[in-house]
């Protein structure tokens, strides 16, 4: 049975918080899944889309700022209720952050305009496959309250920076063999840093969840 | 290493058959504020009047266990209560100042218990309390006028001035800014913080905020039982027992 406060409506808040944060992290997911996407099929309808849509990121994150603010204030919380409102405060601003590096992508994608037919890896796009999985799994983490889903998270962190390393590598052969290639493989080595930094910060999700159950800062 | 001046072992209360407290085992170190929190009836109170031996007026109270200060048992039958209540003293939930003038109000208890020689250094004294407890300079000028004529928060600072006049080794306060507002309030804490200098303080609040701001130890006491005791961070931020957590967070099992 969950607990529940004697208040009914520090409930309601807390829940509200909750909720209104993991559907922004949801939104987010599919802001990383199109990003990725164009890295395969270039479409510039939808990155245009996805820039736009990082908007509406920004203006969820300043509501949920202000309703983790506005809980504090009403509520004075203490113990599991006030990590719980600090790492909405924090999560709201790196899920945001994350929101912003898709958007790069989408926006990096929409300057390359087409991707040439001699450029045969997809090294990017199973780093952006990994990075996605391992968001995914960092946001369920906190969705769940699961330590155990959330120290998985840094594992398939460092998995993701040996792929980023691989790729690095495997793009710079491909400038140094095709010169006529290297204003769209830099292109794709933002995209790759993009997307090792998406990577950094679901490992910071992880951090705070395991915070948020265990009260210990590490 | 944190010196310990009072330090309960297994004390337990009872009001006729009804126990009041159960076992409370509990070391309060010196020169720090200690808080006591935990719902109504939880013992919290017993607790802090059994420091002083105020229970000892209240007809069926009986005590079992020891309460030491400085290591030497304050339930001795040689030990004056009396003496006891000049070492440890007392403020209380309501400010309660004698129908006195402000001056005589602090200077009750030196002429009682004898501490000065002279009207002179008595007055040099009473000044000294009133300074210490931050409130000489708002008085200074109607030291003569009645204490009940001095505001909530005021008369609060009073009753601490008059219970550091007799230089006590110890204060107990029983939810001292219940009746405040949260000047008076934020004015008693700040004196609280200062007071810690040099005297060992135990509080009662209902506050969980007031409790986290002043002290550095806290026991939460739950139905007469002492269930958690440890530094105010972690009681307040991860504390190990559920039934404190559900307290201090407000919630229902």
């Amino acid at each position: 049975m969950k607990e529940q406060h004697i208040v009914t409506t520090y409930d309601e808040d807390l829940d509200k918080l909750k909720s209104d944060l993991f559907e922004m992290a949801l939104n987010v997911e599919k802001q990383i899944f199109d990003s990725v996407n164009l890295t395969q099929i270039l479409d510039i309808k939808k990155a245009n889309q996805i820039i736009k849509n990082d908007d509406k990121i920004d203006k969820k994150e300043k509501e949920i700022r202000q309703l983790a603010t506005n809980t504090l204030t009403k509520r004075q919380p203490l113990a599991d209720d006030l990590r719980k409102i600090l790492i909405a405060l924090k999560l709201s601003g790196t899920i945001e952050r994350i929101a912003d590096h898709a958007a790069n992508i989408a926006g990096r994608m929409s300057f390359v305009k087409n991707i040439p037919e001699s450029y045969s890896t997809d090294s990017i796009f199973q780093l952006g496959t990994m990075v996605l999985a391992n968001y995914a799994k960092a946001i369920s983490s906190y969705d769940k309250e699961s330590p155990k889903i959330a120290k998985n998270v840094p594992d398939e962190d460092r998995a993701i920076n040996s792929i980023y390393e691989t790729c690095f590598r495997e793009h710079l052969h491909i400038m140094m063999e095709d010169r006529d290639s290297i204003g769209f493989c830099t292109q794709m080595l933002f995209i790759a840093k993009e997307l090792e930094r998406i990577g950094d910060l679901s490992k910071v999700i992880s951090k705070e969840v395991l915070y948020n159950v265990e009260g210990v800062i590490k | 290493m944190e010196k310990c001046k009072i330090e309960s072992k297994k004390v337990s209360v009872f009001y006729n058959d009804k126990r009041a407290l159960n076992e409370i085992t509990l070391s309060i170190p010196e020169k720090k504020v200690t808080s006591l929190i935990g719902p109504s009836g939880c013992g919290k109170s017993t607790f802090l009047r059994c420091i002083n031996r105020m229970n000892d007026t209240i007809d069926g109270c009986k005590m079992v266990g020891k309460i030491l200060i400085d290591d030497k048992d304050i339930y001795e039958e040689s030990l004056d209560p009396v003496l006891l209540r000049a070492r440890v003293g007392m403020v209380f939930q309501k400010p309660n100042p004698f129908p006195k003038s402000i001056f005589d109000n602090v200077a009750y208890g030196p002429k009682i218990h004898g501490l000065t020689q002279s009207s002179d250094e008595l007055e040099e004294l009473v000044e000294q309390s009133l300074r210490r407890a931050g409130l000489f300079t708002e008085i200074k000028d109607r030291i003569n006028e009645p204490g009940t004529s001095l505001s909530g928060g005021q008369q609060q600072r009073l009753c601490i001035a008059r219970a550091i006049a007799i230089s006590p080794e110890i204060i107990l306060m029983d939810e001292p800014c219940s009746a405040l507002d949260p000047i008076a309030t934020a004015k008693i804490e700040e004196l609280i913080d200062e007071l810690s200098n040099n005297f060992t303080i135990v509080i009662v609040t209902h506050s969980m905020q007031q409790a986290a701001r002043v002290s550095t130890q806290t026991a939460f006491f739950h139905m007469g039982n002492l269930i958690e005791v440890g530094k105010t961070e972690s009681i307040f931020s991860t504390p190990s027992q559920k039934k404190t957590q559900d307290y201090i967070t407000g919630k229902i099992g």
